[in-house]
């Protein structure tokens, strides 16, 4: 063990360097709490300028393909349903660029609940995936499983990490399957996203959770590469939670696996987790942030 | 007859929606800004009020406390189009003072947000 000499307070404290000393310290917080607000009313900001020409724009195109103004000729429909698909990649493009300023702003709100079951989240969301899939897309498939325990987390994010992984998987996988697997171990439940897709370069794998990466180009047919954002976003998320995300395993043209863990509820790591939550929570109360 | 008000202040957002509510013979009413959005709801008294949170003059916030303390409007449903993350402050101060629902603009469509108003009126 480190050997620590504390030195002996001295007995007599210059009461104008104390003060000084305070005074600086109580500047140097109000800066902070400005810097902290700015940095929170410039999100808000972008996300309105950002957000409102595209709702604008996406809910004028659908009045308009679906008749509101009048008929309209099979040439014209096909052109803005092309431009729809492009407003919606936007639209994703933006949403993920906010969520990367508010994980890198420190403004990200948690809605973390105790008792989650991550087997019928995945459930729901294959469920839905797949009734929304083209004929060119992979089915998902979900492991059953009966006795995993519940986890910690919060819902929305929780199911973005999985739309993440299981939409990237389904890119880059023209035959096969997308399954997800569960595993416990210890205290954390493990989650699979298994695929038998193309495979991650080796190249690419060292980069794959940088921002703006992406894992190669998609080759299923018109699916976009994406922002090369949701990877990292995820891994944030993950991390918020107390749990980790990475590459289990990739071969190039045999498929892929990631996977993340999440604690479970009422391990020593959840409650560790949700007291440094309240703490936060608390400290930006007494802060009165708004 | 059924109302519906609307406090948003992009003027072109608003015109989409006049138009999408009007086609549909649902009466709606507009205001730009929070103040005026809050005295067009005490005047009008809607079955339904549609609120964004960044407002100029007043927040949608604030304009959401102002109806649930006024006792002739603090039944009103309301329901809160932003372009606000579900994970923000704001919408969740909203959400703690009572709303229906919570939409972010670029989900939805005029025509899902007339049929979520039906819902709603009488």
């Amino acid at each position: 063990m480190e050997n620590i000499t504390v030195s002996k307070p001295q007995e007599k404290i210059d009461p104008e360097a104390y003060n000084r000393a305070i005074r600086e310290l109580t500047n140097l917080t109000l800066r902070m709490r400005r810097l902290d607000k700015a940095k929170d009313e410039f999100i808000s900001i972008a996300s309105h300028e950002l957000r409102n020409p595209m709702a604008i724009i996406k809910g004028t195109i659908h009045a308009i393909l679906t008749g509101d103004d009048g008929e309209i000729n099979e040439e014209v429909k096909e052109d803005l349903t092309d431009l729809m698909v492009v407003v919606e990649r936007q639209i994703r493009l933006v949403n993920e660029l906010l969520d990367v300023s508010r994980i890198e702003a420190g403004v990200i709100y948690f809605n973390i609940v105790k008792e989650l079951d991550i087997v019928s989240i995945a459930k729901i969301l294959a469920e839905t995936l797949n009734a929304s899939a083209t004929e060119e897309m992979v089915k998902i498939s979900v492991e059953e499983t009966t006795d995993l325990p519940k986890v910690q987390g919060d819902q929305d994010k929780i199911s973005q990490v999985l739309i993440n992984l299981v939409t990237n998987s389904r890119k880059f996988t023209k035959q096969g399957s997308v399954s997800i697997s569960f595993a416990q171990k210890d205290d954390l439940v493990l989650t699979y996203v298994t695929d038998t897709g193309s495979g991650i370069t080796k190249e690419k794998k060292d980069q794959l959770f940088q921002k703006f990466t992406k894992p190669g180009d998609p080759t299923v047919g018109t699916m976009s590469a994406g922002s090369g954002l949701g990877l990292y976003i995820s891994k944030k998320y993950v991390e918020h939670h107390g749990g980790e995300l990475w590459l289990e395993k990739s071969e190039e043209g045999v498929g892929s696996t990631f996977a993340f863990s999440l604690p479970v509820s009422g391990s020593a790591k959840a409650n560790k987790i949700m007291e440094e939550i309240e703490a936060m929570k608390s400290i930006k109360e007494k802060g009165g942030h708004k | 007859m059924s109302q519906v008000v609307l406090v948003e202040d992009d003027a072109l957002f608003v015109k989409m929606y006049q138009k999408k509510f009007s086609k549909e013979g649902i009466s709606l009413e507009v205001a730009l800004d929070g103040e005026a959005g809050f005295n067009k709801i005490k005047e009008v008294k809607p079955d339904l009020a549609i609120l964004d949170l960044m407002l100029p003059k007043m927040s949608g916030t604030e304009v959401l406390r102002k109806i649930r303390s006024d006792e002739s409007l603090k039944e009103i449903p309301v329901i809160i189009m932003t372009n606000l993350n579900a994970s923000s402050d704001e919408v969740n101060q909203a959400m703690e003072l009572g709303v229906k629902e919570t939409v972010l603009k670029t989900d939805v469509v005029p025509e899902k947000i007339v049929e979520t108003a039906r819902k709603y009126l009488k």
